[in-house]
């Protein structure tokens, strides 16, 4: 009797321990996974507002804007809603100061695409061009879109970039 | 295919197939992620079962798939910022359309890699269907193949239009990708049918076979 109590408490302390393990390895592999998540965010930052600054200078020379420079620190959007935008201060000839350029993603008809606007400040906003425009169907998602989603953040991006202030951290994703 | 099953599809695919542009190139992204986050549910529920946490196995899977999809974000922000900018959350929807399909909330008692290969069977099977449905309006709505590059989208022009307008384009549109994917599923439903009526038929004349058959077979199985 006493060698049957003494047996259970061992395998109780066995299984005890076994858990343990377990939940050890379990949370190791939690705590992996979440530093690998972590890195590829924090190192993605600078691929990010490259890439993107990239697209808008290649949407505006092709869209006839010459020497155009962007620069690659993003400003600082003010809006939690506004999600999938980054944007820059330009420079390009005849631009006035403090211009800036703004990539983002519009939902139309077609699906969203990523579209680039110039905010030339005192909420004078003009849209340039959606980043892949040749085919017949983009030129008609453009026509189609004037009226609502193009305007619509015509009207908007004054508000999420009123007071916009170069941060080496900025850019939402 | 069960019914039930034919229902998880269809709400998988308005979450993938039907909100996102009408190009190849993101088709290639959202199907080659949806087979990553596969894999990636069946070796985390294999593992919650090696560790006897199955109580909470809908929650943590659920959980590890978001980090997945996550993951996949930063790897695709990597490879093609614009991509990852206009894709945005269609890679979480791949994500729950995942833990949809595969049914990953339940329990199974086959091993890991015999649930590997009947999941990805299936999962082929989809995903075929898919990059089908992508290219058909790729081709159709846009008249080029796209790929993703770190730019954007690479081009191959096929159908080069002079005109201002093209019927094609209504394809490249979601309302075009709503009644193509509403004919694909009638399509799939009239076949479903006639192979179950098939199916039926051998299956009742099975049964009603004359008694001299019967007999002569019997004599065969003696010998």
């Amino acid at each position: 009797m006493a060698e049957d109590n003494k047996n259970t408490e061992s395998q109780s302390k066995w299984y005890k321990s076994k858990e343990l393990t377990d939940y050890g390895i379990f949370l190791l592999i939690l705590v992996v996974l979440l530093s690998v998540i972590s890195l590829f965010i924090i190192t993605n930052r600078n691929t990010w507002n490259k890439g993107l600054s990239e697209q808008v200078k290649i949407v505006l020379e092709k869209n006839g804007y010459k020497k155009v420079a962007v620069d690659r620190v993003p400003l600082t959007i003010n809006s939690p809603m506004t999600t999938s935008c980054a944007a820059y201060t330009v420079n390009y000839e005849g631009c006035a100061d403090n211009e800036k350029a703004i990539i983002l993603k519009v939902s139309t008809l077609y699906g969203p695409v990523a579209a680039v606007y110039l905010y030339h400040g005192n909420k004078t906003v003009d849209f340039v061009d959606f980043t892949s425009s040749e085919r017949i169907s983009e030129k008609q998602n453009k026509d189609l879109s004037k009226n609502m989603q193009i305007n619509y953040w015509k009207n908007r991006i004054p508000a999420i970039l009123p007071e916009a202030v170069e941060n080496k951290e900025g850019g939402s994703k | 295919m069960k019914k039930n099953e034919m229902y998880s599809y269809i709400a998988a695919s308005l979450a993938i197939l039907i909100p996102v542009q009408g190009r190849f190139a993101y088709g290639l992204i959202l199907i080659i992620a949806l087979n990553l986050f596969l894999i990636f549910g069946i070796l985390v529920r294999k593992l919650l079962v090696k560790i006897q946490l199955q109580d909470f196995q809908s929650v943590i899977t659920a959980v590890f798939l978001v980090s997945a999809a996550i993951l996949y974000k930063q790897i695709l922000i990597f490879y093609s910022p614009v991509n990852a900018l206009v894709l945005g959350f269609s890679i979480y929807m791949t994500a729950a359309a995942t833990y949809l399909t595969s049914f990953l909330y339940g329990n199974t008692e086959r091993t890991l890699k015999d649930d590997i290969i009947f999941n990805m069977k299936k999962s082929r099977n989809y995903s075929i269907l898919a990059l089908v449905f992508f290219l058909f309006r790729d081709i159709f709505g846009y008249g080029t193949i796209t790929f993703p590059v770190y730019s954007g989208l690479k081009s191959i022009v096929l159908i080069k239009s002079k005109s201002n307008f093209s019927f094609g384009t209504f394809w490249a549109t979601i309302p075009g990708a709503l009644f193509l994917f509403a004919m694909l599923i009638a399509l799939f439903a009239l076949i479903n049918n006639k192979f179950n009526i098939l199916a039926e038929t051998e299956e009742s004349s099975g049964e009603n076979k004359p008694v001299e058959e019967k007999a002569s077979e019997e004599k065969k199985n003696d010998q």
